[in-house]
C-alpha cells in the first residue's frame, strides 16, 4: 500500500506530521501542496486529502534535476532512465507529473519526455506551490519536502487524463514579439507591461500596478494559437524590474502570442468536453472516483462563485462517486485521446483515480 | 475554399519558421520541426522521410524509404534511421488531409493499427512529412495549403543543414586525422616512423613492471652508425636521412614480434628485446643472436643515388632484470655498452656486463673452434662395451669425443648442445655414422670382431633431416653387409610433432636390416601408443634410473616397469650406466640381460677396444654375480 497526499497551503506544516505517521507505519508517502484542495463540489483551505494506492506504484521525487535551458534533455534522461523497465506495452499507463510551479521549462521537459517515451504512456500532471507565487517547498515523500522538484508517478493500468479550458480566442490579437522561457519581454515590439497597462485601463478603467497586477492579469492571459483553435492559455503572474511578464509555464522561444482580453468562458462546453473525454478514455460512461485539478488562475478570472458552480456542475454531470484534487498552478494533458502532451493554464484536468 | 485567418495562421507559421531557422544540423531540424507541427496541429505522431526520388521504383505499390525522423510513436521510433517499406499511396503525392485510412495506415507494420487519419505535407521534391492520428484533429484551417511556405523553407533548411553536417564531418575527420598524426608524432620519430625516446622509455618501464612478477630478462640493444658525422659531411643530410630510414626498415625485420625498435635520436637506434628467458646466460645468448642478425643485415650495402654504400655499426647490449635495475642505470649501461663497442674497434658487438661479455666471447670462440673441428680431424670415436649375462660381448656404443689442441678434451655435455644450436650437429652426426660403418666394415676381416654390433646415437635434428634415410641407404651401399650390425639409437624426442614420419623412416631402414634402440628411455615424453607402433628393437634404460636403482625404490619400480613393458612388447632391454655389482644384481633379478657401463669398461679409443676384445682384458663380473 502507498498514499498520495494533497494538502492546502494553509496546512503545509502538517506535512512533517504526515511523514512521521507514515514512516512509523512503513507506508510509502508521496504528495504535494496546492493553494487549496478540491473535494466534492468545494474548494477547501483546510484538511488533508489522502488517496490510497493498493499497491505501491513507480514513484520518484526528483529534487535536483538540471533546469538550465540547455540541460532539459538531461532532466528528461534522468526521469526516463529507470521508467522504461516499469512499462509494459500491453498495459496502458499514465505518467502523472507533479511539478513545482516555479520551474521555468516545463513545456520543454514535456517535449523531451515525448521524444523518449512517445505514446508508451499517457501524459497528465499539475503544478503545485503557493498561490502567492513565492518559492515554497511543495513536493514531498516519506522523508523530504523539496522545492523546484518533480514528483513522477506511473499509474498502471491507467487510461490518461482529459483537460479543457473552454476559453474563447478573440480575433484582435497582438503579437508578443519577444519571449524567453516563461518570460514575455515585449508585446507588439514594446515593453510587455506598458502594453498591459494600456489594455487593462481600456477594459476596466483601472491603472494597473505591481500590487494589483495579479488580480487583473488573470483577465488578460496570453494565448498560443494552435491550428485546432484550441489555444494554450498562459496567465502572467509576476513582473520583473524590466517590465517583463512572467507566466506559469513556458512560451515557445520568440513565439508570437495573442493577448486574450477578458476571454469568455463556455463552462457548459468545457464540462461536457471533460465528461465526454473521460467516457472516451475509459470506454465506459459509468462514473468513478475522479481526480480533478482546477486552475487557480481560472478561478480568479471567473470569480469564486462561478468556479464553485463549475465544480458542482462537474459533479452532477459526471455522477462521480467522489471528486478530489487541488487548485493547480498549471496543468498537463491533452484535449484528445493520445494527443500531444501540452502544458496549459486556466484548465480543468480530470482523470479516473483507479 | 476555407478563408485563411491571418491572426490564426501567421503566429503558427512564424514560430515554425523560427524553429526551422534556428537549427543548423539535420537531425534536430527534422525532429524539432516535426515536434512543432504536432504541437500546433494536435496530431500525436508523425514521421519524415527524405530522398524519396532515390527510393521510388516504377509502379511499385510499396516503397523502401528511410525514416529520417519519428516523433510520438514508440514502436515506429525504434525504426528511426532505418529503412521501412511504406505504401506509395501514403507517402507520395501532394499535400493531403485524409480520414478513414485505417487500412492504409495499418500497413505501417511497425506501428500501432490505431491510426485512421493523416496529414501529408510534401517537402518540395525532397521528402515528405506524415502526421498521424487515431481521429482527425479538428480545425477550420486549410492545413494542406497553409504549411506550403514552411515546407519550402524546410526544404532549403534541409539542404543547408546537410551541407553543414557534411562539412562538419569533414572537419571532424580532418581534425581526427590531425590528432591521430599528432598523437603518433608525439610518440614516434617523424623521419623513420619508429617509436621515439618517450615511447621506448614507456615500454621499457612496462617491461620492467611485468618482469618484476615473472623474473624474465630483457635486453637493450643500442647501435649507432660509425663515423656518422663524417658521412653527413661527405654525403649530405638528405642521403644520410635515407640511410637512417633504410636502417629502420632493416632493424624492424630483425626483431621478434613484440620487440620494439626505436630511434633514440640522431644516428642512435635502440632495440628493446623483451621478454627473454629467466636464465641470464640463455637471455644473453638470445640477445646476442638478434644483435648478430642486426649486424648481418646492416652489413649489406645501402643504395644511395644509384651508388652502393656500406656503413658499419657499433652495437652494445645491456641486459636488464626488472627487479634489480632502474631505468636511469639501464640507459646509462646501454650508452656505455655502445661506447665499449666503438672502443673495441667499431663494427662490433659488446655486452655492457664484462662477465656476460666474457661468457659470450668464450662461447663464440668455442663455436668457432667447433666449426673447424671436423675439417681439422679433431673428433674421435670412443667405444663402450656392451655385453649380456652370458659373458658375451655383443658390441659397443659409439661415443663422440673432441680433442681440441689447446682446450684438451672438451666435454660432450658442452659441445653437443652447442653443435645442435648452431646446426653443426648434422654434419658431425653424418661423420659419426659413416665412421662407425667404416669400422664395422673393417671388423668384418677379424674373426673375433666381425659379429660385434655398434650402437650410434643419432640426434633428433639429424634424424629429422629430409635426406637422412637417403644418406643411410647410401652408406649401406658403400659398406655392404653391415646393416644388421648397425644399431641406431634415437631419443624419444624424435617422435615429437613428427611421429608418423619417424615411424615411416625407421621402417624403411629396418627393411635394410638396421636395428633401432630408444636411448635414455623413461626420461622423455613419448606416448605409449606411439611406442607400441614404433618398429624398434630395444629400449635402453636411462643411466639415471640405473644409478638410483639400489637406493631409490621409485627408480627400482620404474626399471621393473620398463623391463616388464619391453617384455610385453617383445623388445630387448639394455641398461646403461652400470657401475656397481649391486646394480647388476638387481637388474639381473628384474629380468634385464644386457648391460653397458663402467663396471664392464669405460669408453675407449678403437685400438684399446679391439685389444679389450682380442686379449680378453675387460672385466666381466657377470658369472661372479650370477653365481
Amino acid at each position: 500500500m502507498a498514499v498520495l497526499a494533497m494538502l492546502p497551503e494553509a496546512e503545509k506544516a502538517e506535512v512533517t506530521t504526515l511523514q512521521v505517521l507514515c514512516r512509523s507505519r512503513q507506508i510509502p508517502l508521496f504528495g504535494a501542496i496546492f493553494p487549496q484542495l478540491v473535494f466534492g463540489a468545494e474548494f477547501r483551505c483546510s484538511g488533508v486529502c489522502l488517496l490510497r494506492f493498493d499497491s505501491m506504484p513507480y514513484a520518484v521525487l526528483h529534487d535536483s534535476l538540471p533546469w538550465h535551458p540547455g540541460n532539459v534533455a538531461d532532466a528528461a534522461d534522468i526521469i526516463t532512465t529507470d521508467l522504461g523497465s516499469y512499462l509494459d506495452d500491453d498495459i496502458p499507463a499514465t505518467l502523472f507529473l507533479m511539478l513545482d510551479a516555479m520551474l521555468p521549462n516545463i513545456s520543454s521537459l514535456l517535449d523531451e519526455l515525448y521524444l523518449r517515451l512517445a505514446n508508451r504512456v499517457h501524459y497528465a500532471g499539475v503544478n503545485a506551490g503557493s498561490e502567492s507565487f513565492q518559492p515554497m517547498p511543495c513536493l514531498f515523500d516519506s522523508h523530504n519536502i523539496v522545492g523546484n522538484g518533480v514528483l513522477v508517478l506511473l499509474l498502471k493500468p491507467h487510461q490518461g487524463a482529459i483537460l479543457e479550458h473552454g476559453y474563447q480566442v478573440q480575433e484582435n490579437a497582438l503579437p508578443a514579439t519577444s519571449t524567453d522561457a516563461n518570460r514575455i519581454i515585449q508585446i507588439d515590439w514594446r515593453p510587455a507591461f506598458e502594453v498591459y497597462q494600456e489594455l487593462v485601463y481600456k477594459q476596466f478603467g483601472v491603472a494597473i500596478d505591481r500590487d494589483n497586477f495579479y488580480r487583473y492579469a488573470v483577465h488578460f492571459p496570453f494565448g498560443i494559437v494552435r491550428a485546432n483553435h484550441n489555444a494554450l492559455v498562459r496567465i502572467p503572474v509576476m513582473l520583473d524590474d524590466d517590465n517583463a511578464l512572467f507566466c506559469i509555464g513556458e512560451v515557445p522561444a520568440h513565439a508570437m502570442l495573442t493577448l486574450l482580453e477578458a476571454p469568455r468562458v463556455d463552462s457548459l462546453s468545457t464540462l461536457e468536453t471533460l465528461q465526454q473525454g473521460l467516457a472516451d478514455l475509459r470506454g465506459d460512461p459509468a462514473a468513478k472516483q475522479l481526480l480533478l485539478f482546477y486552475c487557480a488562475g481560472r478561478r480568479q478570472h471567473l470569480g469564486d462563485e462561478a468556479a464553485a458552480e463549475e465544480l458542482r456542475a462537474f459533479g452532477q454531470l459526471t455522477q462521480a462517486s467522489a471528486v478530489a484534487g487541488g487548485l493547480a498552478l498549471g496543468e498537463i494533458g491533452g484535449s484528445t485521446l493520445w494527443g500531444y502532451p501540452l502544458f496549459q493554464n486556466a484548465t480543468l484536468v480530470t482523470a479516473d483515480w483507479t | 475554399m476555407t478563408q485563411l485567418n491571418r491572426d490564426e495562421v501567421i503566429p503558427i507559421l512564424y514560430e515554425l519558421a523560427l524553429t526551422i531557422g534556428g537549427e543548423i544540423s539535420l537531425e534536430p531540424l527534422l525532429t524539432r520541426t516535426l515536434q512543432r507541427l504536432l504541437y500546433y496541429t494536435s496530431f500525436p505522431a508523425g514521421f519524415i522521410c527524405l530522398d524519396l526520388a532515390d527510393a521510388e521504383t516504377a509502379d511499385a505499390e510499396f516503397l523502401s524509404v528511410k525514416l529520417d525522423a519519428v516523433v510520438g510513436d514508440y514502436k515506429l521510433l525504434k525504426h528511426s534511421g532505418q529503412k521501412l517499406v511504406l505504401p506509395r499511396a501514403l507517402i507520395m503525392g501532394g499535400a493531403a488531409r485524409e480520414e478513414d485510412q485505417k487500412t492504409l495506415l495499418s500497413s505501417i507494420s511497425a506501428s500501432h493499427s490505431q491510426y485512421q487519419a493523416f496529414l501529408r505535407l510534401p517537402i518540395g521534391k525532397l521528402g515528405v512529412v506524415i502526421l498521424m492520428a487515431p481521429r482527425m484533429p479538428q480545425t477550420m484551417l486549410p492545413l494542406t495549403r497553409m504549411f506550403e511556405p514552411i515546407m519550402a523553407h524546410l526544404e532549403r533548411a534541409i539542404l543547408l543543414c546537410r551541407h553543414y553536417d557534411r562539412r562538419t564531418s569533414e572537419l571532424i575527420a580532418d581534425r581526427q586525422q590531425e590528432k591521430i598524426r599528432a598523437d603518433f608524432l608525439a610518440l614516434h620519430d617523424g623521419l623513420t616512423n619508429l617509436p621515439n625516446r618517450e615511447l621506448l622509455l614507456d615500454r621499457i618501464q612496462q617491461a620492467m613492471a611485468t618482469g618484476t612478477h615473472n623474473g624474465q630478462f630483457g635486453a637493450l640493444v643500442t647501435l649507432n652508425i660509425d663515423h656518422f658525422k663524417q658521412l653527413n659531411d661527405s654525403y649530405g643530410y638528405e642521403a644520410c636521412d635515407r640511410i637512417l630510414i633504410e636502417t629502420a626498415r632493416r632493424l624492424e625485420g630483425c626483431v621478434r614480434q613484440g620487440d620494439t625498435v626505436a630511434r633514440f635520436g640522431g644516428d642512435e637506434f635502440m632495440l628493446l628485446i623483451w621478454p627473454l628467458p629467466t636464465s641470464q646466460r640463455v637471455a644473453a645468448i638470445q640477445a646476442e643472436q638478434i644483435a648478430l642478425k642486426v649486424q648481418q643485415e646492416l652489413s649489406l650495402p645501402f643504395q644511395l643515388a644509384g651508388r652502393s654504400f656500406s656503413a658499419s655499426f657499433s652495437i652494445g647490449i645491456s641486459l636488464f632484470h626488472a627487479q634489480l635495475d632502474s631505468l636511469e642505470s639501464l640507459l646509462k649501461n646501454a650508452e656505455t655498452s655502445v661506447q665499449q663497442a666503438k672502443s673495441a674497434g667499431r663494427n662490433t658487438i659488446r655486452f655492457f656486463d664484462p662477465d656476460i661479455q666474457a661468457v659470450i666471447m668464450k662461447r663464440l670462440e668455442l663455436e668457432n673452434d667447433l666449426l673447424h673441428a671436423l675439417p681439422r680431424r679433431e673428433f674421435q670415436l670412443y667405444y663402450q662395451l656392451q655385453a649380456d649375462d652370458q659373458r658375451r660381448v655383443t658390441g659397443a656404443e659409439v661415443l663422440l669425443r673432441w680433442s681440441q689442441p689447446w682446450r684438451g678434451m672438451v666435454s660432450p655435455m658442452v659441445f653437443i648442445p652447442l653443435a645442435e644450436e648452431i646446426g653443426a650437429i648434422v654434419e658431425i652426426g653424418d661423420w659419426v655414422l659413416a665412421t662407425a660403418c667404416e669400422q664395422l666394415q673393417a671388423w668384418q676381416q677379424h674373426p673375433q670382431l666381425r659379429t660385434l654390433q655398434l650402437a650410434v646415437n643419432v640426434s633428433a635434428v639429424q634424424f629429422q633431416q629430409a635426406d637422412f634415410v637417403d644418406k643411410v641407404c647410401k652408406l649401406m651401399t658403400t659398406y655392404a653387409d653391415i646393416a644388421h650390425l648397425l644399431k641406431v639409437e634415437l631419443t624419444e624426442s624424435v617422435m615429437l610433432n613428427t611421429a608418423e614420419e619417424a615411424i615411416q623412416k625407421i621402417q624403411v631402414l629396418k627393411n635394410l636390416g638396421i636395428q633401432f634402440s630408444i636411448d635414455d628411455f623413461g626420461t622423455g615424453y613419448s606416448s605409449l601408443a606411439y611406442l607400441k607402433r614404433l618398429p624398434i628393437d630395444q629400449l635402453k634404460i636411462d643411466q639415471s634410473f640405473v644409478h638410483d636403482i639400489v637406493d631409490d625404490p621409485s627408480a627400482a619400480v620404474i626399471v621393473q616397469t620398463i623391463i616388464g613393458m619391453a617384455q610385453n612388447l617383445g623388445l630387448e632391454v639394455i641398461a646403461e650406466g652400470l657401475e656397481t655389482d649391486a646394480q647388476l644384481a638387481l637388474l639381473t633379478q628384474y629380468g634385464c640381460h644386457a648391460y653397458q657401463g663402467y663396471l664392464l669398461s669405460k669408453p675407449v679409443p678403437v685400438a684399446e677396444f679391439e685389444a679389450l676384445i682380442t686379449q680378453c682384458k675387460f672385466s666381466l663380473p657377470l658369472e661372479r654375480t650370477l653365481r
